[in-house]
């Protein structure tokens, strides 16, 4: 894949799955533990949502492509993004998981392009890095909440962040996936490298690894199961079919209202 | 019956030099997710500062309430 190619697939992958993230902050909006929680949530949405704008920008000034959520007819199975997000989250350990593992493997994508030679992105990453910043702060607080808490929390815990981290490792790609991105100066750090990061934080958070469906192994961390990369698909950045659910892709679209639409 | 999470005290200034302020309070389980918190609710104004403390760390200086500890319980 070229350059631009791979430059365009990780945009519109960043933009898609913040999009779905934006999306699921917003539902949560209401019905978490606490009404702080609640506009804290909000709050997030409405950052993810600003990203999307700001990277459906680059992606229709630099790439001719226009992905904006209201005029976009794409198919869900077309969408690039990280399959956790699929699905409307059940319960608030699946939002704390979101928090904690898609949202911090997205910063940490957008990490690293700062540093790097494509200029529209380098330029608005610290910017979004401060505000994901506090994302990070939620997520961690949630986390350490959680688990210092009774056992049937920690457990849906622990099983929303092991489906969280299977989901993300596999939207990082195989190793050496992206290595002409970093090669050419566009990226500073590759996915393979992102995605042992992203691994050894969610394990130094937990007090149990293994719970999450990580091990040692050497000095860092991997996943007890490991991925099986043949179904692959290097667009989409995902291992398993299917998409975001139609009815969040509809709500996303202002579907229902196209009639109250300006001409 | 739900457990009564902590209640903290958020103070800010909108530019240095300016008075502190009392702007509001919230409740959080600890600091982390109290610090997280302040900056999301009380977002209406460009702070310069913005500080938040537990309630309970917080001791009455007036005589007639010597060595007094605010309440750090309940609701925000």
């Amino acid at each position: 894949m070229s350059r631009e190619a791979q430059l365009r697939s990780t945009l519109v992958a960043l933009s898609d799955s913040k999009l779905l993230l934006g999306y699921h902050y917003g539902e949560w909006t209401f019905g978490p533990p606490a009404i702080e929680a609640g506009i804290a949530a909000c709050s997030m949405a409405q950052e993810e949502f600003g990203h999307t704008r700001l990277l459906n920008g680059i992606l229709k000034r630099e790439f001719d492509l226009e992905i904006d959520p209201l005029a976009d007819e794409r198919p869900p199975d077309s969408f690039a993004s990280i399959a956790f997000l699929d699905h409307p989250l059940a319960s608030w350990a699946e939002l704390v998981a979101a928090n904690a593992v898609v949202d911090l493997a997205l910063s940490l994508v957008l990490s690293s392009f700062e540093g790097g030679d494509f200029q529209p992105l380098a330029r608005a990453v610290p910017k979004m890095l401060l505000e994901e910043r506090f994302h990070t702060e939620h997520a961690e607080g949630w986390v350490r909440v959680i688990e210092s808490g009774e056992a049937a929390p920690r457990d849906a815990l622990a099983g929303a962040l092991a489906r969280a981290l299977r989901d993300v490792a596999a939207f990082f790609g195989p190793d050496g996936h992206d290595e002409d991105l970093v090669r050419s100066g566009a990226r500073t750090t590759d996915d393979d490298a992102l995605r042992r990061r992203l691994l050894a934080r969610i394990a130094g958070l937990v007090a149990d690894p293994a719970a999450v469906g990580l091990r040692r192994e050497g000095d860092g961390w991997s996943l007890i199961e490991p991925l099986d990369w043949a179904a692959w698909d290097v667009e989409r950045r995902r291992l398993s079919a299917g998409g975001p659910d139609q009815g969040m892709l509809d709500e996303l679209r202002g579907t229902k209202n196209v009639a109250f639409k300006s001409a | 019956m739900a457990r009564q999470e902590p209640v903290f005290e958020v103070f800010a200034r909108i530019a240095p030099g300016d008075p502190m302020s009392h702007i509001g309070t919230l409740n959080a389980p600890g600091i982390e997710l109290a610090r997280v918190y302040a900056w999301r609710i009380y977002d209406e104004e460009d702070w310069a500062e913005m500080w938040v403390a537990p309630r309970d760390a917080i001791v009455s200086a007036h005589p007639d309430h010597d060595g007094a500890i605010a309440n750090g319980g309940g609701t925000a």
